[in-house]
């Protein structure tokens, strides 16, 4: 039996998070009132989405970033129309040569970021998620994305920040506080931000500031990007770069040297006996 | 105070493949304990040869932070399992090690898996993929057997630790 609710009573992100976690696989649809999105998920990851109103067609997505320039969309349509081979524009465009796989999934990833951002905005509407792993159009270029870069990416493009990708792309990456962040205790933040502010160590990542916190995805991104606009935070993305200049990790186990060399000696003497 | 049982956590992108590296583990003499849960995780527990293993199979990803910090805390070393026939998961592999490069700084060996079939990605190919530093070590693992990237883990945490 598949699962049911309305997205009031769970809104689209809360619902995601859930699927992701659990690395769900299966198809969620959804009925608002701007009709009806489906969503296909596989192991947690968002793969596929299909939207009947709030849908950019791809091929203004790709003249968009310059992949393709209006005269050769405008050919690569009509070749497509008067060809039968490819059920969707995104296989053709790879399939005969016009574009990458890489540059075609991309701009797809895009594609899915905003359905999954206009859905979130849908303050009514039903869902039901059923077990369907599989796409029934075994052509179909699928994306691959987990919930955090979907959500970073659907605030970027919708909320007009072309550069937040540059510094936020993913949920793992560790916040720590700017000496600016003193001056946030002036301000009259809401509780929230307190919470996400007392959660930030150096070494807790966002995701884990979530669930610590019970702050929802959404909301852990407004109060990151808030503080990234005041320069209040910096984001980690170089584990390495924190690896050779400073130890915030915890050290591996110390074990009995005896111990590590008997089961050493041991696992090698079997070895030899094989 | 050192630990008297050496922890070494299995790390894969996809459970399952953790878990089929910790069953292909089977020593011929010694003894294993049932299939059990260390720190939230699937492991088992082998006396073997005068010390005590164990291993842990663990997911890459950081969806239980409070396990594993915990677990963090009790790993000698860890095994980071990649499946050379699978490009696509590559990413999912490099955004577990960034996550544990994060947290913990124990020893660690890259061991693939597949690497002899038709399609594998190359080695140098695939340390240059998954941003691996020239320290990491690479064990390839005839017939998906754990044992050889067991062993020469043994050998990186003797070298790293302090003796006693």
């Amino acid at each position: 039996m598949a699962l049911q609710g309305n997205l009031d009573e769970l809104p689209l992100v809360e619902l995601l998070e859930v699927l992701a976690r659990q690395h769900r696989s299966g198809r969620l649809s959804l009925e608002t009132d701007h009709g009806r999105t489906e969503f296909i998920l596989k192991h947690g990851r968002l793969i596929h989405a299909e939207s009947e109103t709030d849908r950019e067609p791809l091929g203004a997505l790709l003249t968009a970033r310059g992949l393709l320039t209006p005269e050769q969309l405008r050919q690569a349509l009509e070749a497509y129309c008067a060809e039968h081979d490819y059920e969707r524009f995104g296989a053709f465009l790879v399939g005969e040569g016009y574009l990458s796989a890489e540059e075609v999934t991309d701009t797809l990833a895009d594609q899915l970021a905003e359905i999954v951002y206009l859905a979130t905005i849908q303050p009514r509407g039903s869902y039901t998620y059923e077990l369907a792993a599989e796409l029934d159009d075994p052509t179909a270029l699928l994306v691959n994305l987990g919930l955090d870069e979907v959500i970073i990416r659907g605030i970027s493009r919708n909320r007009n920040l072309p550069d937040l990708r540059d510094s936020f792309w993913s949920f793992r990456q560790v916040p720590s506080l700017t000496d600016d962040a003193e001056c946030l205790s002036q301000e009259n933040l809401d509780e929230d931000y307190w919470i996400y502010l007392s959660l930030v160590n150096g070494r807790r990542n966002l995701a884990e500031i979530v669930l610590a916190g019970n702050l929802g995805y959404l909301k852990m991104v407004e109060i990151t990007i808030s503080l990234l606009d005041r320069q209040c935070l910096d984001l980690v993305s170089l584990p390495y770069s924190l690896r050779d200049k400073s130890a915030p990790m915890v050290p591996g186990a110390q074990v009995e040297t005896k111990t590590v060399d008997s089961i050493k000696q041991w696992l090698a003497g079997e070895d030899d006996a094989q | 105070m050192r630990n008297k049982a050496v922890t070494i956590l299995i790390l894969a992108d996809q459970p399952e493949m953790a878990l089929r590296l910790l069953e292909s583990f089977r020593p011929n003499t010694g003894r294993i304990s049932e299939l059990t849960t260390i720190y939230g995780f699937l492991g088992r527990f082998y006396e073997v040869g005068g010390g005590e293993l164990e291993l842990v199979a663990a997911p890459t990803n950081s969806d239980l932070p409070s396990l594993f910090d915990l677990l963090t805390g009790g790993v000698a070393g860890y095994i980071v399992a990649v499946d050379c026939c699978a490009e696509d998961s590559l990413s999912n592999v490099r955004a577990g090690l960034d996550f544990w490069e994060l947290i913990s700084a124990a020893p660690r060996i890259v061991a693939l898996l597949n690497y002899k079939e038709a399609g594998a990605i190359d080695r140098l190919q695939l340390r240059s993929r998954l941003k691996l530093s020239a320290d990491d070590q690479m064990v390839p693992l005839p017939e998906g057997q754990l044992r050889p990237a067991i062993l020469q883990l043994l050998k990186i945490i003797l070298t790293t630790q302090n003796v006693d």
